[in-house]
């Protein structure tokens, strides 16, 4: 397992070093601005991308059929591309604490800002849920008609969630809708709030959304071999 | 020590609208099969099939005397394997392939590595996507012979490549081959390197096994019949791939003998065929 997600880290080394130095110029300015919510679509294209970029490796490179001539047991695959999918949340979060941590020695008041946080691993567990499932099925080329498809409901659902609550809170009738409207409204509430909290109820979901997916991954890989 | 490296019984696996119906292929140690066919014909399904690349729809497989999907593991760390296109990440160099693939095996010698990319005179420092096509099938051949594997599968090895690489290639199999507790499974559409180096011979055609056999044997028995189309009359039945002339008649016969005893061969001409006539006829009668 180890080996497999270091090969995916060492084949995207160029990539992994513009990662950190984007992640790290993104992480001050959200600083600098103090809108640290701002993190959230930059980190989820980049966590993403890295991604999608090691399956494309595979892909261009035959790396399935490389793997499987040798003693690896496919769930092994599988699961070392979900260990390096919550790698890259890492690495992508690495230069925010850093700075935030750094910066408090210096005098410099650098909160980190946990539901933004949690959003951002949500948001990008949810994506490399979806998306793994289907490159094993399907391979790159046509996961990557689907990641295109997928980026643009991610940001319609994201930019117009809340707004259409609230919308359809005030064109509905109180009696007839609270039963729907009351606990998605609540549950956008609780998405919203910006505490320790919400931030590791953002990851329990996350982990459980990432096993799920990759139970789904390894049978898909096993039964339908390309 | 089990006798058959390699048995394939009865196995079928339908893809779309190509069907690999009933094959029974079995390897003995010792020994290197060649498995012939035109493109298309099967080869690369059997092999991806072998080394549980790819589902099989029925019947059975087993290398070393075990099923390979449920000894899956313990069996490809005896095989080597390489592809007709040799696959690697391309920008990686040949040093840092050998380390990756190392940790998976647990019978890797970096002296035999070492002492192939010697031979082949392979830099160990360039990366994959620097390498010519017959470079990339050497490493792809050093890789897979450097974990000391007992059983070497190749599919079309020796597409593409010069004579002198592919000449290279047949004389490192047959000294692989040389301690008699190895096999090779070769698959090429090349016969003469099949004739060259095989022991036994397996020929497939549209997805069904037309032969698998001992080379000579073969060679011994599936002759060349050549003679006045006048003479035709009553051997129809026992020629495949008529091909017809305005005088004369060629086709091939399966058995010389069985053929011998039932005709007058006095006048015809008998030739010895090789893989490439046996192969060609053979799809003429198809056509």
């Amino acid at each position: 397992m180890f080996h497999l997600v270091a090969k995916d880290f060492y084949i995207n080394r160029k990539y992994f070093l513009l990662v950190i130095l984007i992640a790290g110029l993104i992480s001050g300015t959200m600083f600098y601005e103090n809108n640290i919510s701002g993190i959230v679509f930059p980190l989820v294209m980049i966590c993403y991308g890295m991604l999608t970029r090691s399956c494309y490796h595979d892909d261009k490179d035959r790396g399935n059929i490389f793997l499987r001539m040798m003693p690896i047991k496919p769930s092994t695959i599988v699961f070392s591309k979900y260990v390096f999918g919550l790698l890259v949340i890492v690495v992508g979060f690495f230069p925010y604490m850093a700075i935030s941590f750094l910066g408090k020695p210096l005098g410099l008041e650098l909160n980190i800002e946990y539901g933004a946080m949690g959003i951002s691993v949500f948001i990008i567990s949810f994506a490399h849920s979806i998306y793994l499932p289907v490159f094993f099925k399907y391979g790159y080329m046509k996961a990557r008609t689907f990641q295109t498809v997928f980026y643009i409901g991610i940001m319609i659902v994201s930019l117009s969630l809340k707004s259409f609550i609230e919308t359809i809170k005030l064109s509905i009738p109180i009696s007839q809708g609270q039963w729907l409207i009351k606990p998605l409204s609540n549950m956008v509430e609780l998405f919203s709030q910006n505490n320790v909290m919400s931030s590791i109820m953002y990851i329990l979901i996350s982990f459980i959304m990432l096993g799920i997916s990759a139970i789904v991954s390894v049978r898909l890989y096993q039964t339908e071999r390309r | 020590m089990e006798d058959n490296i390699l048995e394939i019984i009865n196995l079928s696996r339908s893809y779309g609208k190509f069907k690999l119906s009933d094959v029974n292929i079995v390897l003995p140690r010792g020994y290197i099969m060649g498995f012939v066919g035109a493109n298309g014909a099967g080869k690369t399904t059997t092999i991806k099939l072998i080394m549980n690349m790819i589902r099989r729809d029925s019947g059975e497989i087993n290398v070393f005397g075990k099923d390979n999907i449920k000894y899956e593991m313990q069996i490809k760390d005896k095989i080597g394997y390489v592809s007709e296109q040799p696959v690697f990440y391309d920008d990686l160099t040949v040093d840092w392939t050998a380390h990756f693939a190392k940790k998976f095996y647990s019978n890797w010698d970096d002296t035999i590595f070492t002492g192939l990319l010697k031979r082949f005179n392979i830099d160990k420092t360039k990366k994959i996507n620097q390498l010519s096509k017959g470079m990339k099938m050497k490493t792809a051949l050093a890789l897979a012979l450097s974990h000391r594997p007992e059983l070497l599968i190749l599919d079309e090895p020796t597409s593409g490549l010069d004579p002198i690489v592919r000449d290279e290639l047949l004389e490192i199999l047959m000294e692989f081959i040389q301690d008699e507790k190895r096999g090779v499974f070769f698959s090429s559409h090349i016969t003469s390197d099949i004739e060259k180096i095989a022991d036994y011979v397996t020929l497939i055609d549209n997805g069904e096994i037309v032969l698998s056999e001992e080379k000579e044997d073969i060679l011994n028995r599936w002759k060349l019949v050549r003679g006045d189309h006048r003479e035709l009359k009553g051997l129809k039945e026992d020629l495949i791939g008529l091909r017809l002339s305005k005088t004369y008649f060629e086709a091939l016969i399966k058995d010389i003998d069985a053929f011998e005893k039932k005709h007058d061969t006095s006048s015809l001409v008998v030739d010895t065929a090789n893989l490439d006539d046996i192969l060609l006829h053979l799809a003429r009668r198809e056509n």
